[in-house]
């Protein structure tokens, strides 16, 4: 496939980076593989012992594997709504970060189910929930929803990089294995006007689809909540206040992979701080958005002092129980981005990045405080009533299992670096550019004017 | 005059020993109610702890409470409960130790709470007779009638009318068994007591109503109670819902709009899926 003189560059600079490795790679990549091995040694210990060896008792029957199912679920929209709304609008510095996004989302959606797995006490009924179970249930809605996002994201992946794949064939590897790789991948994609008409086509329709899948998809696990008569999850707003904490999530992850990126690859000249202000200022803006949500659920909860939605902000408001994590998940999380990032003198590529991290942290905690303290709830009084069947606390197999989840996540995006340039390196032949249509409009009213 | 003055010295070292003893500051005292309950199926003993939290006593929870009949050893062990948050216990007799309390005519049981780090040590005791509750339950001119008698048997085997022995009729609902008739039902020096019946209950689908006559928290024989099934209730049509199409239902019976949707959401979403991989193809096709 005939390239253009940018995209050689382009190209030329990301491959000695995709074939070798540094020293400090492989220790860190050694890192990862340990947490990754301590996972699986926390995943043998509950396999052998049974979900004993988890917090997880008759009453709180969800802990910290469902909270790590949500968050990675949430970061999964860094792709489909950021890459996905930025292609149909032909935003032109989308180019160096919808790759990272799309990404983040495959690896987010593969991880985040995995939890569930890890949850379910018997896993050799799995095959129960297709054979029993019932289209009325939102778990089941979750089950096709996932599994239906998990291949629209893989699809919507594989076109945007068809174009880089036959790139990639073409180049002169030393390793006759990436040769197959690539050419089998490529789909035969030369660039001919037919086949790119082709895959525009499929690229459109992908991203538009995809935006409403991921909707539904967050809708659909916020409805698992919602739809219980639980204190603190039986609430009408909980499906838009998923998904504006899932896309404020997967932003802040975006971000962060971008900073993490733009550093180990020195993409200074492909990641600017041009992103990282458009990308912040859309993190602001979901902050916003997502603190009146909250202020929304909390207050109306509060204000209608049924006992046991007030059982469960007790909890939350007592400095003894949920109180500092509360404070820091749904004030100091959303309160520092906006301020950091409203004020331009605060604003830069580290300092947008490090409000992330402390966005990122405060919606897991938030996953958190949406799941235990529900569950610490009863609805009815306990006989035999012993503080662990209340209280939860995760044990070191729980810790083990979630710093593996998050060991895996950078480990298959680091393997994703080595297999496909991390940022897009050729650009399509792309239908309307609606910003320079406006423009040239514009030209023209101002012409007859 | 020695013994006094031992005795006084005594009083004064034990009372000296209480107010600088550590261990016991912090110890609540408790209090232990103890219930029992039986019909023809089961008996239960029912526990209530309260501990004295800020100058008030209130339900303790957490407390093993140990149950004993006869006497406090361990070969009389009944069993242990622990309290729940309204420090309330119930322990239901196993088949073995129902069988042997039904044929004993006066039985003692104890309740006993070991001290601990929190509470102070607690024993507390009831006893219970034995008891001839008969029910005759009689339709006489459309009227529905409940004859109640009362008598104890002694050891002639002769039985003896029990006045004064105050009965509650209920009827066993979902949640609560509802109370029927007067409040105050009294047998009379013959042990007899009766009610008339409303014919206005709701029973089940063939008017079946659970028909509960109980000695309630009596000093002598605590609570014990009769039981029948009658049918003289007003038969109800119950609609099984998930027989019905609704979302509580079966799987075989999820509403039909609901079927549509999902189906053409996942039939479109797959539908588009299968197009792009469909265009793939093309594009390989005409790469070739």
């Amino acid at each position: 496939m005939d390239l253009d003189q940018k995209s050689t560059r382009t190209l030329n600079y990301f491959v000695p980076q995709m074939v070798t490795i540094s020293k400090s790679g492989i220790l860190q990549l050694s890192i990862l593989i340990l947490f990754i091995m301590g996972g699986f040694y926390a995943l043998y210990i509950q396999i052998v012992d049974g979900h004993i060896v988890t917090g997880m008792r008759d009453n709180v029957v969800w802990g910290l594997y469902i909270a790590n199912f949500i968050f990675f679920i949430g970061i999964s929209y860094a792709g489909a709504l950021i890459s996905g709304i930025l292609h149909l609008l032909r935003v032109e510095w989308r180019h160096p970060i919808i790759r990272i996004a799309e990404i983040i989302t495959i690896i987010s959606t593969i991880i985040g189910p995995a939890y569930i797995l890890l949850c379910m006490g018997r896993l050799d009924r799995l095959h129960h929930l297709v054979l029993y179970g019932r289209i009325q249930s939102p778990i089941i809605w979750d089950v096709l929803a996932i599994s239906t996002y998990l291949i629209g994201s893989i699809i919507f992946l594989y076109l945007a990089t068809i174009r880089d794949l036959a790139a990639l064939r073409d180049y002169p590897f030393k390793s006759k294995w990436r040769h197959t790789l690539y050419k089998f991948f490529a789909v035969n994609f030369n660039g001919n006007s037919k086949q790119n008409r082709y895959l525009e086509r499929g690229l459109n329709i992908m991203s538009a689809i995809i935006i409403p899948l991921a909707v539904l998809v967050h809708s659909v696990l916020a409805w698992i909540f919602g739809m219980t008569l639980r204190p603190g999850w039986h609430s009408t707003i909980f499906a838009p206040y998923f998904v504006v904490a899932a896309v404020f999530s997967g932003t802040g992850v975006l971000i962060i992979a971008l900073w993490v990126f733009r550093k180990y690859y020195h993409l200074e000249s492909y990641i600017t701080k041009i992103h990282f202000n458009y990308l912040g200022i859309i993190l602001m803006i979901l902050g916003a958005l997502y603190a009146y949500f909250t202020f929304s659920e909390y207050l109306t909860s509060w204000y209608g002092s049924e006992t046991w939605e007030m059982e469960v902000l007790y909890k939350l408001f007592d400095p003894h129980e949920y109180w500092w994590w509360f404070f820091f998940a749904a004030i100091v999380g959303v309160v520092v981005p906006i301020l950091v990032i409203l004020i331009p003198q605060f604003r830069s590529i580290n300092s947008i990045t490090a409000v992330s991290v402390i966005a990122v942290f405060a919606l897991w905690v938030k996953r958190y405080l949406i799941i235990i303290p529900t569950l610490e709830t009863p609805l009815l009084p306990l006989q035999d009533m012993r503080p662990e069947y209340i209280h939860y606390t995760p044990t070191a197999i729980e810790w083990l299992l979630t710093f593996a989840g998050v060991a895996m996540f950078c480990f298959l995006f680091f393997l994703f670096s080595k297999f496909l340039p991390i940022v897009s390196v050729v650009k399509g032949e792309e239908g309307t550019n609606y910003a320079e249509l406006r423009k040239t409009v514009m030209q023209r009213i101002i012409k007859r004017t | 005059m020695r013994a006094i003055i031992v005795t006084l010295i005594g009083l004064i070292l034990s009372g000296f020993s209480i107010l600088f003893d550590p261990s016991g500051e912090d110890k609540a005292p408790v209090r232990v109610y103890l219930e029992s309950f039986r019909n023809a199926e089961m008996h239960q003993l029912s526990v209530r702890v309260l501990s004295k939290t800020e100058k008030r006593y209130l339900p303790a929870a957490g407390v093993e409470v140990f149950l004993y009949s006869s006497e406090i050893i361990d070969s009389n062990l009944l069993g242990t409960i622990v309290t729940a948050s309204n420090g309330q216990g119930t322990y239901t007799f196993s088949p073995a130790q129902f069988e042997s309390a039904e044929k004993t005519k006066v039985a003692k049981y104890f309740a006993v709470i070991h001290e601990n780090e929190n509470l102070k040590g607690k024993e507390t005791a009831i006893s219970v007779e034995d008891v001839n509750l008969s029910v005759k339950y009689i339709i006489e001119d459309s009227i529905k009638q409940i004859y109640v008698n009362v008598t104890e048997t002694d050891s002639t085997g002769n039985t003896i009318p029990q006045e004064d022995v105050q009965i509650k009729f209920l009827v066993e609902r979902p949640l609560s068994p509802l109370p029927v008739g007067d409040e105050y039902n009294t047998t009379d020096e013959e042990g007899n007591v009766s009610m008339e019946f409303p014919d206005d209950l709701p029973g089940d689908t063939e008017g079946n109503l659970k028909i509960l006559v109980r000695i309630v928290e009596n000093e002598k024989y605590g609570s014990v109670e009769v039981s029948k099934i009658i049918k003289w209730g007003i038969p109800i049509f119950v609609s099984d819902k998930t027989i019905e199409r609704s979302l509580w239902a079966s799987s075989a019976n999820a509403p039909i709009a609901l079927l549509i949707f999902i189906n053409a959401l996942i039939l479109a979403v797959w539908g588009v899926i299968f197009y792009i991989v469909n265009k793939l193809f093309r594009i390989r096709k005409i790469g070739i």
